[in-house]
């Protein structure tokens, strides 16, 4: 029988979301995606000093705090014709790889991994592990919602995983936390870091310095390779119905990242409808045909028709995926095939898919990290600042990554006031909703997801979005 | 407390909360007592909402500093419901802020300004962000402005306001809730000053002594006052070149420090290890009413030649 489950919030992602789909046999049929929140980030910054571009565009989103800083000091970099010396480049780079990796642990466990484990197995823990039993004596005696309250559908429910993955599931928040201190030791405090600038960093980096970043490095790589990567790799064996749930277009996107050391960590490049070519800036354009907003581009709430604040990118008029499996798909990373060719995963669009790309793409990018740490040169400037007096006419582009997948800013300024501000984010292109004819990503790759644990929920489109990193805020800005 | 605490332990974790709201432990007895009166399940409950907001004040409070976020959440609140942790969505999601709501006393803390013009810029479970909040802060016993932006409209109430972004008190007073509200600035928050506050509320059940709305604690003296180069400033040593000058005063490329009232010269960051001028890097002032002001964050060494220390702060403020 048909019918339409309509989920509204859509909790565990940033912002606000609203997944409206037609489930016919029990099979989604047809699905919309509505973005909920404007806030006109792009015109607060008309008329501003093109550097403020740095600290406020910065702040469209905190969880992917450090991404936008750096795409718009990309982009103003080019508009003042001023690169930032080698070092400044190793230290935002050191800036950025390690806020990816962290934010890929808070997507797996804090965002995603309530979706697959049974958290109530916590009470049939008999061990000693004091950790544990602290947690356990948590849950009897407080009775805490936010964890008992949960969507219906298939667990883990063997309770030794379980009880792993909810003890990295504590554990990933606390390594969080002293990623953020790796980053705030370089660029002053986390989220949004105030030393990184147009030309550079400001901060005097002594070897002490980097030497308890190298320290941070550690532990986060410590977590990476002994608990999350092993982690995604034991959701994926139990779950492998997944790498054929959540397929989109398989058209991909990727932007060249990392690439201060010579050869990029992540090359940049299209996939369109199986064929490869390098990007363009050119062939992108922003549909609003479903979108709030009117044919210039200005808000319009009231648009008939409309349902979502999110706009709709194309690529030569074709939807296409970013993120972390597009990055890999794009790369044809070795090690990537290879671990799929293991876990038995088709290489596609898919919602494990997406999961095991962010877990081998951790781990490529931990690795260029130490790389970057011995290129670093003492006694060279970490920054060539900028003449904040010029008043600068022009336009300049940055491309950039963030963990949820390509980012471009674009700024354009006339006599030191920007007149024009751009940006182009991953969550737009995932989840804008449909334009030209074409429905957006998500909504594609939600096509087909089973629907079976409930009668006016799903814990299958949950999953579906969920492993896209959805970044709403961002994402409309 | 926790059934394994002793009262060693317990006593360590009242002075913990004193040291964090007050930076000192002589309120250790008072926060004590409002703890040995509350068992584990009366501890009062908190849900967090949010509207035009990023979620970078949540995330922030996970990141913490001398304050740990799992210790806050499972030792001195009981949190019921946040919108980017709570394992349920949907109508699921809708039915447990209401049976918490309705079950108890609870703390709401609002991420995000409100969007009072153009209210479909913000909407939640069908309705705008503006009709709904208020039904819900009319059940709560206290109300936490969590930023920025929930205390003063923040970014998106900056410049030509696209949504009629407004701040929670504000919205308090147009849709006539009277609730007591306390306010964290901060763009984001500094963890130990929201898990802080709360964990004193939570304790005492009272607000800490306030001044404009904030905890004098945390929000009483400028940082110019307690700056680490208040010494370069005294000698008239300026920056001019961040590449070259490390250590001077960072008034004249445009810090905020002097117009500023906030403690993170002394509490610093992210565990402690740096604050944004010590990074060499000015204040841009994002605890300030003002954020992100109509002035540039950033100002050359040149554009301050020959003029009075008085008019430097005028410039500061707009």
């Amino acid at each position: 029988m048909a019918k339409t489950i309509s989920i509204e919030p859509l909790t565990r992602i940033e912002g606000h979301m609203k997944v409206e789909t037609h489930v016919e046999g029990e099979r989604v049929a047809d699905a919309k995606i509505s973005g909920q929140m404007y806030r006109g980030f792009e015109k607060f910054l008309e008329g501003r000093h093109p550097v403020d571009a740095a600290r406020i565009a910065q702040r469209v989103c905190g969880v992917c705090h450090e991404v936008h800083g750096v795409a718009s000091i990309l982009a103003l970099e080019e508009l003042y014709k001023n690169p930032s010396p080698k070092n400044g480049q190793i230290l935002r780079d050191l800036i950025l790889g390690l806020h990816l990796v962290t934010d890929h642990f808070l997507h797996f466990y804090t965002l995603c991994v309530p979706d697959f484990v049974d958290f109530t197995k916590i009470l049939e823990y008999n061990g000693n592990d004091t950790n544990i039993n602290t947690l356990k004596s948590w849950v009897i005696k407080t009775k805490p919602q936010f964890v008992l309250k949960r969507n219906a559908g298939n667990y883990i429910s063997d309770t030794n995983t379980c009880l792993t993955m909810i003890n990295n599931y504590f554990q990933a928040l606390k390594v969080r936390s002293k990623g953020a201190s790796g980053i705030a030791l370089l660029g002053a405090k986390a989220p949004f870091t105030h030393a990184v600038l147009p030309g550079g960093v400001t901060t005097d980096i002594s070897p002490d310095r980097l030497m308890q970043y190298f320290n941070v490095l550690e532990e986060v790589k410590n977590f990476a390779m002994n608990h999350y990567i092993p982690d995604v790799m034991e959701l994926a064996s139990r779950y492998p119905e997944y790498f054929d749930i959540g397929v989109s277009y398989n058209s991909f996107y990727a932007n060249e990242t990392f690439k201060v050391l010579g050869e990029p960590v992540f090359k940049g490049g299209v996939i369109l409808n199986g064929s490869e070519q390098s990007f363009s800036f050119g062939n992108v354009k922003e549909f609003y045909d479903n979108s709030f907003y009117d044919s210039k581009g200005e808000p319009a709430p009231k648009k008939s028709g409309a349902y979502s604040w999110t706009k709709s990118p194309r690529y030569s008029g074709e939807p296409v995926e970013v993120g972390p499996l597009a990055r890999m798909i794009v790369n044809k990373d070795e090690y990537f095939y290879k671990t799929m060719k293991k876990l038995g995963g088709k290489v596609q669009s898919s919602t494990m898919g997406r999961h095991v790309a962010r877990a081998v793409e951790s781990r490529n990018i931990i690795e260029h990290l130490y790389l970057l740490l011995d290129a670093y040169k003492f006694g060279e400037p970490n920054i060539k600042q900028v003449d904040f007096d010029k008043k600068v006419s022009g336009v300049g582009t940055g491309f950039s990554i963030a963990a949820r997948g390509a980012l471009i800013h674009q700024i354009e300024a006339d006599k030191g006031k920007i007149v024009r501000y751009n940006m182009i984010v991953p969550s737009t292109w995932n989840f804008g909703p449909m334009a030209d004819g074409k429905i957006g990503v998500a909504e594609k790759a939600l096509i087909d997801t089973p629907v079976k644990f409930s009668s006016n929920n799903s814990i299958e489109v949950g999953r579906v979005i969920r492993s896209y990193d959805p970044c709403t805020a961002c994402s409309i800005h | 407390m926790s059934i394994q605490m002793n009262r060693r332990e317990f006593l360590k974790r009242c002075r913990y909360v004193s040291v964090l709201v007050f930076g000192s432990t002589i309120f250790t007895n008072e926060i004590a007592e409002g703890f040995t009166k509350l068992s584990e399940a009366e501890r009062p409950q908190v849900i967090f909402i949010q509207s035009q907001c990023c979620t970078g004040c949540s995330i922030s409070a996970t990141y913490g500093n001398e304050s740990d976020f799992i210790d806050f959440v499972t030792n001195i609140i009981r949190l019921q419901v946040h919108p980017n942790i709570s394992f349920a969505q949907g109508v699921d999601y809708m039915s447990l802020i209401n049976e918490v709501a309705d079950s108890g006393p609870f703390y709401l803390v609002c991420e995000g300004s409100i969007p009072a013009v153009m209210k479909e810029a913000c909407v939640f479970n069908e309705e705008p962000m503006y009709d709904y909040m208020h039904k819900l802060m009319n059940k709560a016993a206290a109300i936490i402005s969590s930023g920025t932006c929930a205390c003063y409209g923040g970014i998106p109430a900056s410049n030509q306001n696209v949504t009629g972004a407004i701040a929670i008190d504000e919205y308090m007073k147009r849709t006539g809730v009277k609730k007591p509200m306390i306010k964290i600035p901060g763009c984001p928050i500094q963890p130990d000053r929201l898990m802080g506050t709360v964990a004193y509320i939570v304790a005492t059940g009272k607000l800490p002594e306030l001044v404009d709305g904030k905890p004098k604690r945390y929000f009483g003296e400028l940082i110019h006052d307690q700056c680490g180069r208040y010494q370069a400033f005294n000698q008239g040593h300026y920056t001019k070149d961040y590449a070259k000058d490390k250590l001077k005063c960072l008034l004249k490329n445009g810090c905020r420090g002097p117009v500023v009232h906030s403690d993170c010269p002394t509490r610093r960051w992210n565990g402690k290890v740096n604050v944004c001028i010590e990074s060499n890097t000015p204040c841009i002032g994002c605890i300030h009413d003002d954020f992100p002001f109509n002035s540039p964050l950033y100002l050359s060494e040149a554009s301050f030649d020959d003029i009075s220390w008085s008019e430097m702060k005028k410039k500061m403020e707009k």
